[in-house]
């Protein structure tokens, strides 16, 4: 018997092999550089009865196929661009790919089973298809019935062992969901991006050139229209016209102050008013005349509250979490985090970082996971949160014992949160300092989330001034618990209230009517804008980063530092696509995310088995094809708008 | 038919008091009455003279039509905002991640701006980075003490301001409702501090003015804002704003 294993890359296929042999695997050359076959005998699949067997476990690298047009027919500038939303698709490969499944067809030639083990999430469960086709290419034996799909999210032994001996299914709806949105994004991409290149490319470029002078080198400029790009520019473009079109309003409030007794220097304590910031200016002054009126310096104590607050430890990390607090924390951006992680991932330290579950199985022993960080056998290298580990778990006294995660309320059903597997040690090498600060981050982000949360006492002093309510709130941190290994949280005691008891009449020392004004708010961050698509649903945990990354490419946003701070900003071309589509008038805007977010709910219907591949995309096409007939006969708005922006704008 | 006629009337022009008072109920003889006191301050002429009257005390039940209702506890640019996205829910400006459902009627409408209350963010947390925004306020304190301006009309045309010290149950009416002031509210500088249980709500309605509210509203808070930046040029003393249009 033969069993043919298929990882999604070779990093797994190595490491599932290691484990599955024993260590007992050989090497072979696959023909394509990156990608070993790794053959060896395992004896516990239960399709065949756990007998003694041949495996060879081999892998793609991503996606092993692409699909495309034909070029000879329908290729740049050979066919009218709208006649792609019914031309038909092929499979297309690149070199690369083309290796690869050679590789796949010839060694499974030979195979009795196949076993699929692409990553869990929808795209693997494509990918797993692909593999699928190729290998049937080259055994007509091979179906379905001889096609197996390991479930597992992570490369720890036990796990692997398990998940080879508990294969499933692979799953035809997530096929077809994950088929037809690469279907959608590929006409409605292709057509819409050959439309704005030829009309809109002269015109770029030609700024361009004037822009950076005569010796630059002429680039090739391609406006791409992507069905997440749009949405993600749309985001930071309503940004900064709400700067741009921000006025500043002025505000009125009222403060009291109050003497705190205990000090000798004669301290005071602001109470602010309940009502807030009030945007008019006679409002505050009534309020402010009549409590004056009736009251005058007089204020009874009306409320004094002291509670035990915490602050929660963070939530068990999830993808976007990662590259939202590496963007804030570290200053990463969205894609150098997520290739650390992946690269973390495949050299085995930590989990799989492709993860929206926000919740660790009560099952897992995150015990032994913390012990691990703990690093008791590494002597005088251990790392700087090695002790605080070591103390999590020790039976020393102390008030920050381990303490099982915080549950959150999404599960991808897949993966488990991000968690560190095994302990980095400060000598390991080929790590890069990116991958190395990923890892202490999700490491710290593991350990708070297994501590205590921080304590502390909150008190809340409520005065009563001629019927409006004014109060002052102060803290004491009791205990810091998970904030010891989570520097980035901060939670600080602050200045102590004056000692007063309940229905004391006190003095007010001043009262005074204050004003200020609203200030525009930042441009966007990279971090903001991951949670903005992530809310929205553009992208996924996992391509997130490459949308930011393409529409940076395109030069329809760009990166400015501004102190520490890095915000993203829209350019010229950016901002005139944005407002070009909007006066075309289509009855979906293109820069808003609510297209996007409808096609993902049709897709989870595809996943769910409640609607089918065709007739989604039927509808979809048909909305983008309409919509590319109007555009089309509105080439001129896009140039006027481009020409009007240029002229503001600079 | 008389109460009917007063609800539904501006106050301003005549209105014709049925002469049988006897068969009015209750609240219709209360209503008249109003109606016939002496308007607030109608011997006073100028705004100044109005101006000046500091806490007085209302000393008879006074009939008002409410003219417009402002809500002073948000800024103009979030209530416009929130018009818009009611209106045109496909147009508004998406780069904000909504936190609360406070201002219920325009949340309801749409279709979209999900809410996703990041979990990690809890109440203490001030790292956030959704909190550079121009409400900082809490918000369920927000609903419990928001303000409104009010104007105020009396028979004779004049009009006076109103504020809120207590929530009020019917903030939300048309235009052209009717209300009484009772005996004993505070009034101050042109503007009455109302509290529930001092105003008597008649309800009553001028459909002429309420047609096309929403538009109305946003028409006049951007007025409003438009006026808020003229003056900010010319004094100029706004460094705020120059800093913003540097950025972009």
């Amino acid at each position: 018997m033969r069993v043919l294993c298929v990882a999604e890359k070779n990093s797994i296929a190595k490491a599932v092999s290691q484990i599955l042999s024993g260590g007992n695997s050989n090497a072979r050359d696959s023909g394509y550089m990156y990608v070993k076959n790794y053959d060896f005998r395992f004896n516990g699949f239960p399709f065949i009865n756990d007998r003694d067997c041949d495996v060879t476990m081999t892998s793609v690298a991503g996606h092993l196929m692409g699909i495309d047009f034909p070029n000879d027919r329908y290729g740049w500038g050979k066919c009218p661009v709208h006649e792609l939303f019914d031309a038909p698709l092929l499979q297309v490969y690149d070199k690369n790919q083309k290796k690869i499944a050679d590789n796949i067809k010839k060694e499974a030639r030979n195979a009795d089973f196949l076993m699929i083990w692409t990553d869990c999430d929808r795209e693997g469960e494509y990918i797993g298809w692909e593999i699928f086709q190729e290998a049937k290419k080259g055994n007509r034996r091979l179906n379905e019935d001889q096609m197996f799909r390991a479930n597992f999210s992570h490369l720890e032994r036990s796990h692997i062992l398990y998940a080879a001996r508990n294969p499933r299914r692979l799953d035809m709806n997530s096929v077809n969901a994950v088929e037809t949105r690469m279907e959608i994004d590929l006409r409605a991409g292709v057509t819409f991006t050959r439309l704005l290149t030829d009309t809109m490319k002269n015109k770029v470029s030609a700024t361009i050139q004037m822009n950076s002078g005569p010796n630059a080198k002429k680039e090739n400029v391609v406006i791409s229209y992507g069905t997440c790009q749009f949405p993600t520019l749309g985001f930071v473009v309503d940004r900064y016209e709400r700067i741009r079109h921000f006025i500043p309003e002025e505000f009125w409030h009222i403060q009291l102050q109050i003497e705190n007794k205990d000090k000798n220097g004669g301290e005071f304590t602001t109470f602010q008013w309940e009502r807030g910031h009030i945007f008019d200016r006679l409002t505050v002054l009534t309020f402010y005349e009549v409590c004056l009126e009736l009251a005058g310096n007089q204020a009874k104590v009306i409320d004094l509250k002291s509670k035990p607050t915490s602050k929660y430890r963070p939530l068990p990390l999830t993808t976007v979490e990662l590259q939202k607090n590496c963007a804030r924390f570290l200053r990463l951006n969205a894609k150098q985090s997520l290739d650390a992680a992946e690269k973390l991932y495949q050299k085995g330290f930590i989990s799989y970082p492709r993860t929206e579950t926000d919740i660790f199985p009560q099952t897992m022993n995150l015990k032994s996971l913390v012990e691990k960080q703990a690093q008791l056998d590494q002597g005088n290298h251990r790392s700087p949160w090695a002790a605080y580990a070591e103390q999590l778990i020790s039976d020393a006294p102390g008030t920050n014992k381990f303490k099982f995660p915080r549950s959150g309320t999404h599960d991808d059903k897949a993966h488990p949160p991000i968690h560190p597997i095994i302990s980095l040690g400060a000598k390991a090498t080929n790590i890069t300092p990116v991958e190395r600060s990923v890892y202490e981050y999700v490491v710290r982000h593991f350990l708070a989330c297994c501590s205590e949360d921080a304590k502390g006492l909150s008190t809340t002093l409520t005065l009563d001034w001629a019927g409006e309510k004014f109060t002052a709130s102060g803290l004491v941190v009791l205990e810091r618990n998970f904030l010891d290994v989570y520097p980035w949280a901060k939670w600080e005691s602050t200045k102590q209230l004056p000692r007063l008891e309940m229905n004391e009449i006190c003095t007010i020392g001043k009262a005074e009517m204050k004003s200020g004004k609203t200030s525009p708010p930042k441009p966007m961050t990279e971090s903001e804008l991951i949670s903005l698509m992530d809310v929205n649903g553009i992208g996924t945990d996992a391509t997130i980063a490459e949308h930011i990354e393409k529409i940076q490419v395109r030069k329809y946003i760009k990166s400015e530092k501004s102190g520490k701070e890095t915000y993203l900003q829209p350019t010229t071309l950016g901002i005139a696509l944005v407002h070009g589509f909007e006066e075309i008038g289509l009855e979906d805007s293109f820069a808003k995310p609510f297209q996007r977010r409808e096609m993902e709910e049709e897709l989870k219907k595809i996943c769910e088995g409640n609607r089918t591949k065709n007739e989604v995309v039927v509808d979809i096409v048909e909305k983008y094809k309409k919509y590319w007939i109007k555009t089309n006969g509105s080439k001129n708005t896009l140039l006027e708008v481009f020409d009007r922006v240029r002229r503001t704008v600079i | 038919m008389s109460l009917s006629n007063i609800l539904s009337q501006d106050i301003t022009t005549s209105i014709e008091i049925p002469s049988d008072r006897l068969s009015l109920s209750l609240k219709e003889k209360q209503i008249v009455e109003a109606y016939e006191n002496e308007a607030w301050l109608s011997q006073l002429n100028t705004h100044n003279d109005i101006v000046e009257k500091k806490f007085m005390k209302v000393d008879r039940n006074l009939l008002f039509q409410i003219l417009m209702i402002e809500n002073v506890g948000y800024s103009k640019s979030s209530q416009v905002d929130d018009l818009k996205a009611k209106y045109d829910p496909k147009n508004q400006r998406m780069d904000r991640v909504r936190q609360s459902n406070n201002n219920a009627s325009s949340r309801n409408y749409q279709i979209i701006t999900q809410v996703n209350v990041n979990d990690d963010d809890d109440e203490n947390s001030n790292n956030g980075s959704n909190t550079n925004f121009m409400n900082t306020g809490n918000n369920n304190n927000k609903a419990k003490n928001a303000v409104y301006k009010l104007s105020l009309q009396s028979k004779t045309g004049a009009v006076f301001f109103a504020i809120n010290s207590t929530p009020l149950p019917w903030i939300s009416c048309p235009f052209g409702a009717k209300i009484i002031i009772r005996p004993g509210t505070i009034f101050n500088r042109g503007v009455f501090m109302l509290q529930e249980s001092n105003v008597t709500f008649l309800g009553g309605i001028n459909k002429k003015w309420n047609e096309h509210k929403d538009h109305k509203i946003n028409a006049y808070l951007q007025a409003k804002l438009e006026r808020d930046q003229n003056q900010v040029k010319q004094t100029g003393i706004n460094t705020k704003k120059r800093k913003a249009s540097q950025l972009s």
